[in-house]
C-alpha cells in the first residue's frame, strides 16, 4: 500500500522527476539560482535557459531534501517549461503545496523551490 | 508501488508474533479465559498456572527468580515504573544519571522527574555510541538514586558495555536500571553477570505479542523500594495492579524462551547476513558511513548513512523494503535523532541516515535484493542532488 503521507502527485513527481539535471555553463541565456535551508537542510537548484524574448527554453533542477522538496521541484519546472519569464516570476509556493497536497509541515519545502526559482530568474549567468 | 509485500528490515522497530508463540497463547484467549487471580475455582487456577509458568520462563530467559518478574505493557511501561519508582519511593528531589542515546521511553520519564524537582545527568557518547565508565563514576553525586542505562541501542546498535558500568554504580551502592528491550534473544543477558538491579523487557522485539512486557527487579539484600505506577488490586506483588492479560503473559514466557534457546545460531545467522549486506552496499557506493560501533552491536542492526541525500527520500524510494530512518525534514529545518546528533555526526552524514534492523524471517536472498535497490536509490538521488557525494 501507498504511504498515506504522501499525495498520488507528490509520489509521482518524486519517483519520476520532470526535467532533472543540469544545463552546461555555455547555454544561451543560461540563468541559474538556488536556495538553501539554514543549517545545510534542503538545497534546491535551477538552471533555466531563458530566450531573448523571455520564454523558458529549457529548464532543469537539483534538489537536496525530503520527498516533498524534490517532487516540488519537478513539478515547478513541468509548469514553467516554455512559459515565460513573467509567468515563471509569478508562481507562488502555494500553487505547488495545493497541487502536491503538502501537509502544513512541509510546505516550506514548496517556498524554498519558489525562492530557488526566483534567485535563477533574478538575473543572468550568475550561480554555479 | 511494488506489488509485492515489500522485504521486512525492520526488525528494530517491532517484530512479527512467532507462529510458536500465536500457538502457546490460543487456549487463553476463549477455552481458558479465567482471571488469574480467581482464587475459588479451575478456571482462575489454570490461569494462574498459566501465568507463573510464563513467569517462570521469562526469569529463565535472564537468569533471574520468577519472584523478580513483574509483568507490565511493554517496555515503556518497564522504564517508567523502574525511573519513577525508584524516584519517588526516594522522596522528593535526588539526581539520576542517564545518557543522551538512551529511548524516549527512558529520556521522558526522566524529564517528567526533572521537572518536579529531581536532579538529571545525561552522558555524553563517544563516536560509536559508547559510554566510558569514568564518566559515569564522575557522574554519580551523594544524592543519586539510580543511573539508567540501555544494554543496546535501537537505532545504531551499539551495545554498551553494561557490566563494567553497573560495577561503577554498584561500587557506589547506587541502583542500576538497563532498558534491555532490543538485547534480550539477541546477545546474552544474564542479569547476575551483568550486575544489574532492574531491567526492562517488551515481547514484541522478541517475536512475542505487542502489549506485553516485564520488568526484572532484583530482590535484595538490600532491599530495592519502588512506587508503584498504578494502584487498585494490589497484583504482581503490589507493584503493578490490573488484571492480568493471561495470553499475552503465556506469549512472552514462550517468546523470551524460543528467542533465548535460538539466540546464538541466530545472531551467527543475522552477523553474516548484515556483514553481506554492509559489503554488498559499501562496495557499490563511495560516501557510505556505518554508525554505531562497528563490533560492539547487535547483530541484525545496520546503521548507515550516505551522503549527498536525505533519509526520508531515500526511505521513500526504497518503496519494497521497508526500513527506517533517523533523519527527517520538519517544518522548519531537517531533523536528525537524538541518537545520531549525540554521536557528534557531521550534518550531511546525519541527514542521509537508513536503518536495517534484519530478524529470523530474513534471507540471504532479501539481503542482496535489498542491496541492490539501495545502491539503485542512492545512485539516483545522488544524480538528483546538488550535494553531490560531499560528507
Amino acid at each position: 500500500m501507498a504511504d498515506p503521507a504522501y499525495s498520488a502527485a507528490l509520489l509521482d513527481h518524486f519517483q519520476q522527476p520532470r526535467h532533472a539535471g543540469s544545463l552546461p555553463g555555455d547555454t544561451p541565456g543560461l540563468c541559474t539560482g538556488e536556495a538553501e535551508q539554514p543549517g545545510g537542510g534542503r538545497l534546491v537548484r535551477f538552471w533555466l535557459s531563458v530566450a531573448p524574448d523571455g520564454r523558458i527554453d529549457a529548464i532543469r533542477f537539483k534538489a537536496f531534501g525530503c520527498p516533498a522538496t524534490i517532487a516540488a521541484a519537478s513539478l515547478a519546472s513541468e509548469r514553467l517549461a516554455g512559459r515565460s519569464r513573467g509567468e515563471a516570476a509569478a508562481l507562488e509556493a502555494a500553487d505547488l503545496a495545493r497541487a502536491l497536497a503538502l501537509p502544513e509541515a512541509r510546505e516550506p519545502a514548496a517556498a524554498l523551490v519558489v525562492r530557488a526559482l526566483r534567485s535563477a530568474l533574478s538575473g543572468p549567468g550568475r550561480g554555479p | 508501488m511494488a506489488a509485492e509485500r515489500p522485504i521486512y528490515l525492520d526488525h528494530n522497530a517491532t517484530t512479527p508474533c512467532d507462529e510458536r508463540v500465536v500457538e502457546a497463547m490460543r487456549p487463553f484467549w476463549s477455552e481458558a479465559f479465567g482471571n488469574a487471580a480467581s482464587r475459588t475455582h479451575a478456571y482462575g487456577w489454570r490461569a494462574g498456572e498459566a501465568v507463573e509458568d510464563a513467569r517462570a520462563r521469562v526469569a529463565r530467559g535472564i537468569a533471574a527468580d520468577p519472584r523478580e518478574i513483574v509483568f507490565t505493557s511493554g517496555a515503556t511501561e518497564s522504564n517508567n515504573l523502574a525511573i519513577q519508582g525508584v524516584l519517588r519511593a526516594a522522596g522528593a528531589g535526588g539526581h539520576l544519571v542517564t545518557c543522551a542515546t538512551e529511548h524516549n521511553a527512558v529520556l521522558d520519564p526522566c524529564r517528567a522527574l526533572e521537572r518536579s524537582g529531581v536532579a538529571v545527568t545525561r552522558l555524553a557518547v563517544d563516536r560509536e555510541g559508547r559510554l566510558r565508565p569514568e564518566a559515569l563514576h564522575k557522574a554519580l553525586r551523594p544524592d543519586t538514586r539510580l543511573v539508567s542505562l540501555m544494554h543496546a541501542n535501537n537505532e545504531i546498535g551499539t551495545v554498551h558495555d553494561l557490566a563494567e558500568l553497573a560495577a561503577v554504580a554498584r561500587a557506589a551502592a547506587v541502583p542500576f536500571h538497563t532498558d534491555a528491550a532490543q538485547s534480550v534473544g539477541k546477545i546474552p543477558v544474564d542479569v547476575g553477570e551483568l550486575g544489574v538491579d532492574l531491567l526492562s523487557l517488551t515481547g514484541h522485539k522478541l517475536y512475542g505479542p505487542k502489549g506485553i512486557g516485564a520488568l526484572y527487579v532484583r530482590r535484595g539484600p538490600p532491599r530495592l523500594r519502588l512506587e508503584p505506577l498504578l494502584f487498585g488490586g494490589g497484583h504482581e506483588r503490589g507493584l503493578r495492579s490490573g488484571t492480568l492479560p493471561v495470553p499475552l503473559c503465556v506469549g512472552l514466557g514462550a517468546a523470551v524462551e524460543l528467542a533465548v534457546r535460538e539466540r546464538d545460531a541466530e545472531a551467527r545467522r543475522q552477523r553474516e547476513l548484515r556483514e553481506r549486506l554492509w559489503k554488498r552496499v559499501s562496495a557499490a557506493l563511495d560516501g557510505v558511513w556505518l554508525n554505531g560501533h562497528p563490533e560492539a552491536r547487535l547483530p541484525g542492526n545496520l546503521s548507515l548513512s550516505f551522503a549527498g541525500i536525505e533519509g526520508e527520500a531515500l526511505v521513500l524510494a526504497l518503496d519494497d523494503v521497508a526500513v527506517s530512518t533517523g533523519s527527517a525534514c520538519t517544518s522548519a529545518r531537517q531533523e536528525v535523532s537524538h541518537v545520531l546528533r549525540a554521536l557528534g555526526l557531521p550534518e550531511a552524514r546525519a541527514q542521509g541516515s537508513l536503518r536495517f534492523g534484519l530478524g529470523r524471517s530474513t534471507t540471504a536472498e532479501q539481503i542482496d535484493r535489498a542491496a541492490d535497490r539501495v545502491v539503485e536509490q542512492v545512485r539516483r538521488l545522488r544524480a538528483l542532488s546538488p550535494r553531490g557525494k560531499r560528507g
